[in-house]
């Protein structure tokens, strides 16, 4: 079965449980029976089912299919849940104090799992047609790299061509850039701005470079691409693992919430 | 510029990002081979562990990292480049296991937080009530009674504190339905079980719309019969002040039914006898009014002009109201009803007793000499209130002529004896002790009276000079009665004469009714005083109870006698009589219908709302005259049938297509709960039991 023939049942699959639950919410709902005990309970439910596969990822030497599998199923289960959700608050914001914490829980981390799966789905390629594709725990030692290189070609030029602009333009400009980490905050944001004017002032600084500076100064421009580069990748990247640092955390936190409701609904209906 | 991240075995290092600790010098590069342990503990030492190959000791620094230094190991074998302690970072994975503990301790302290407020009930609360139960100012255990005290006892389930039964029983505390209150209608199952056979009969189930059987399909059909229906199934609370309680589609209404359709307009079975389920209280018989009785050129000034001048909305503009005998029906009926004839109700009349076996030993002393052939009803159930005499009263019922008795039945002239004497006896005591002995004797008779308006009633404020005159005649009632009372001597049977001559009263003294006698009998008669007249309304009330009375079947006799078609009074012309439980002869409805605001009858109809709407056919636009029915109108009206159901309406059936003309999807509501009543029957409003305390004067 080929992915998108996959992909398609799995879609369908989900579509036609969605549909089921209208259907059953409906009717139960037509026949004055507790519906909203049905949907609460198969709502718990896939949020238990959804949490199994952090448990799956922990314990990977169960023959419990693979992870790819399991992650396909949470990502289909947990945009049913979202229509579950849905049918037990009857499309309508809550009136309660604890109701409506519990609701922005569940729209907290549905809202997350749906950015984290428009991310991973958008991102690699980005990641992969901008430049070098690097590991992230790497980045940190790869721009310390690459600053260390731009300043052994600096300190070495000086004694040879008997010149101190480049030294100078390291030192006011290029030192700032390689070494300081705000900028990934533009690349988050998807400005290059600071790297443009580096490198406008290094086709600035041109006119006043002999041939030798010149070739030297290209060499350092090859640099500034890399460190700009791995400034891209650290930012993206760091988005696709960002988001699970809200998903995760909240997940529990609504499974604790989910389960106090269950239990006063249960005990009280 | 070549690649910055090379991938080969020897130029690349194992990455381990799931390791909670990562080397402090990662960051710059130089992360060490070791790594830091499972504590973040730095377990650097040097670059390499050398190794000895023959007698020498190589450098394994790996390629990755510079490969074999230049000064190489010791001669002891230790690596010369020692590694810098460095202080482990966390790694991100670890941040996030943070993260994940660090949420849900907050997530609990804000659970126990809550748990431990003041306000702990408000705050898990799902919801504002709705504005109906404001008052409850958001109590929870004042219909969740487990949730009373601390959140701990909340788990406790004591006696089903928390079940749906106990949530509804709170429920009708303040809503009282009758004696099945949960049961579906707030009916007993058995007479749902009757009515759903009854409404198939009339129209047979249709095939229900698509998306009342896809519920059936998912959802189930009807409960079981009998199984009880929880408040909060149809009232779901908690939902916001504003959104109503009742706010129920026709699909859930239909959920329950047998006859399922889609919409009042589309499916609804057609109005059977409807709106008139039973015969109407008063005989009024509107085809003979309007077709005979006021073509009469004497009563024609006396018809009314519109609907309007017999019937008038109630206060709610539900029903329609008659209006009262003196506005709609005294012009013609008045005088029938006043009786200006010489008719009169003979209350204490004697009859003829048979002289020729009345006498020495069963002498009954002076009697007059002709009289009633049978015993009075009203003489007979007064009689019956003695228990000594209510065996002779009863032998006697049946003779049908006592001044012929049977020769050869002792029995019965013994009964005669003491009937007569029991007469003599309550002529007597009344004449010398006046009304009081009189209501005593009924007392007796009917059994107590403790509405003070009916002991005044039942006497009718019978004078003295009444009875005088009426037997007077009789001069030695005292002392026959005294000696047969005292020394059991009967004094001889005489027969006497009637008083007064036989000049009969004129009409005028009639006319407003009261005590009266005629020339030439023994006898006391009541004349109405009209319409409503206490005496007699009370008196057919207490005949019709006849179970309560000393002698149910003379009572019965007596109610007969009163509620004849041609009865003085005329109360059975106009009046119906229901079968009622518990009375015998039913029940006489002394007024025309009214609603009765405890009542919540299966439809409902708000005549206001609709009078502007009508065209120039007014109320005939519903209420069409059915010309034929006069005569079957009246039949069910005739004495023997008390049942009210039994009945044939001057007008016609509704038709349903008159109503769907507006009431239909898209124009004005056609929602169930508009014409019906969910709970059903009669049911009490809720009372507030105040203690009231009476306090010992200041001194």
């Amino acid at each position: 079965m080929t992915f998108t023939s996959r992909r398609n049942l799995a879609g369908l699959t989900c579509a036609a449980a969605a549909g089921l639950a209208l259907l059953a919410d409906f009717a139960l709902r037509l026949r004055l029976r507790r519906a909203d005990l049905v949907s609460g309970g198969a709502l718990l439910a896939v949020v238990f089912l959804l949490t199994l596969f952090n448990a799956r990822k922990k314990l990977p030497f169960l023959p419990l299919w693979r992870a790819a599998t399991w992650m396909q199923f949470h990502i289909y289960a947990g945009l049913f849940s979202g229509v579950l959700f849905g049918l037990h608050s009857g499309w309508r914001w809550p009136q309660g104090g604890f109701t409506s914490l519990l609701a922005a829980l569940f729209l907290a981390v549905f809202g997350s799992g749906v950015a984290g799966l428009i991310l991973t789905r958008w991102l690699p390629a980005r990641l992969t047609e901008h430049g070098e594709n690097v590991i992230f725990e790497r980045i940190p030692a790869l721009r310390a790299a690459v600053r260390r290189e731009v300043e052994a070609l600096v300190l070495e030029s000086i004694p040879r061509l008997q010149s101190s602009t480049l030294a100078d333009f390291y030192e006011q400009k290029l030192l700032p850039y390689f070494t300081q980490t705000r900028f990934l905050w533009f690349q988050v944001a998807g400005i290059h701005r600071p790297t443009q004017r580096l490198l406008a002032d290094a086709h600035a600084l041109d006119r006043y470079l002999n041939p030798e500076e010149r070739s030297l100064l290209a060499r350092i421009l090859e640099h500034i691409q890399a460190r700009e580069n791995l400034d891209y990748q650290q930012a993206r990247q760091g988005l696709l693992k960002a988001w699970l640092f809200v998903h995760i955390p909240l997940t529990f936190a609504l499974i604790l919430f989910a389960c106090v409701h269950a239990f006063l609904a249960w005990r009280l209906s | 510029m070549p690649p910055l991240q090379p991938f080969k075995f020897d130029q690349s290092r194992y990455e381990r990002p799931n390791q909670t600790w990562v080397c402090g010098r990662a960051r710059d590069g130089q992360c060490c081979l070791a790594g830091p342990d499972a504590r973040g503990g730095c377990t650097a030492t040097t670059e390499c562990h050398p190794l000895r190959k023959g007698d020498r000791w190589h450098c394994t620094r790996p390629a990755f990292q510079g490969g074999a230094c230049e000064p190489g190991p010791s001669p002891t074998g230790e690596c010369c480049r020692a590694i810098p302690k460095c202080r482990p970072i966390r790694s991100l994975r670890s941040w996030r296991g943070m993260a994940v503990w660090l949420t849900v301790g907050a997530a609990l302290a804000v659970l126990l937080v809550a748990l431990g407020s003041p306000r702990a009930q408000r705050w898990f609360s799902p919801g504002p009530l709705a504005f109906a139960h404001e008052s409850l100012r958001q109590e929870c255990a004042a219909c969740h009674p487990g949730l009373k005290g601390a959140p701990a006892a909340w788990l406790a389930d004591t006696n089903g504190a928390h079940s749906a039964r106990v949530h509804s029983e709170l429920c009708l505390d303040c809503h009282p339905l009758g004696g099945t209150p949960l049961q579906p209608h707030s009916r007993p199952a058995g007479e749902l079980a009757r009515l759903t056979r009854d409404s198939l009969a009339r129209s047979p189930a249709l095939v229900p719309p698509a998306r009342l059987a896809l519920a059936t399909l998912i959802a189930g059909g009807a409960p079981p019969a009998g199984e009880a229906v929880a408040c909060a199934q149809c009232h779901q609370e908690h939902r916001g002040r504003k959104v109503g309680l009742k706010d129920f589609s026709n699909q859930q209404c239909q959920g329950c039914h047998a006859a399922q359709f889609t919409s009042f307009a589309a499916g609804h079975p057609e109005f059977t006898r409807y709106p008139f389920q039973r015969r109407t209280r008063i005989n009024f018989n509107h085809v003979s009014h309007f077709g005979e009785h006021f073509n009469d050129p004497a009563k024609k000034a006396f018809a009314p002009t519109t609907c309007t001048s017999c019937h008038r909305t109630d206060s709610r503009g539900m029903a329609m109201l008659n209006a009262p005998f003196e506005a709609a029906c005294a012009a013609c009926h008045n005088d029938q009803i006043k009786a200006v004839d010489d008719k009169g109700l003979p209350f204490l009349t004697l009859p003829r007793m048979d002289d020729s076996l009345l006498d020495g030993p069963y002498a009954i002393g002076d009697w007059p000499e002709d009289g009633t052939t049978t015993l009075p009803p009203f003489l007979a159930l007064l009689l019956s209130g003695d228990p000594a005499l209510r065996p002779a009263v009863d032998l006697l019922r049946t003779v049908k002529d006592l001044g012929a008795l049977p020769k050869n039945d002792p029995a019965k002239i013994k009964a005669a004896q003491a009937v007569a004497w029991g007469i003599k006896s309550l002529l007597n005591d009344v004449s010398m002790h006046g009304q009081e002995e009189l209501l005593r004797r009924i007392i007796q008779a009917v059994g107590p009276l403790t509405n003070h308006l009916d002991r005044e009633a039942v006497v009718a404020q019978l004078p003295a000079d009444a009875l005088i005159m009426a037997f007077g005649s009789l001069t030695n009632l005292e002392k026959q009665v005294k000696d047969f009372r005292e020394l059991g001597k009967a004094a001889p049977t005489q027969l006497i004469s009637a008083p007064g001559g036989g000049k009969a009263m004129p009409p005028a003294w009639l006319n407003h009714g009261g005590w009266y006698r005629k020339a030439g009998d023994f006898s006391l008669y009541y004349h109405p005083q009209g319409h409503q007249d206490r005496f007699l309304q009370t008196w057919l009330r207490l005949a019709a109870d006849a179970s309560r009375t000393a002698n149910p079947d003379a009572a019965k006799a007596l109610f007969k006698q009163l509620f004849a078609p041609k009865a003085i009074g005329l109360c059975a012309k106009c009046h119906s009589r229901d079968d009622q439980p518990g009375a015998p002869m039913g029940m006489v409805n002394w007024s025309a219908g009214r609603p009765d605001p405890l009542n919540h009858p299966v439809n409902r109809f708000q005549h206001s709302s609709h009078l502007s709407l009508m065209d120039d056919r007014g109320c005939q636009t519903c209420h069409a005259m059915d010309g034929k029915t006069g005569g079957d109108y009246s039949a069910a009206f005739a004495p023997g049938n008390s049942d009210p159901r039994v009945f044939t309406s001057n007008f016609k059936t509704m038709d349903k297509a008159v109503c769907a003309q507006c009431h239909r999807p898209g124009a004005v509501r056609d929602d169930c709960l508009l014409c019906h009543n969910y709970h059903q029957g009669r049911f009490q409003t809720l009372q507030h039991r105040t203690e009231l305390v009476v306090r010992a004067p200041t001194p």
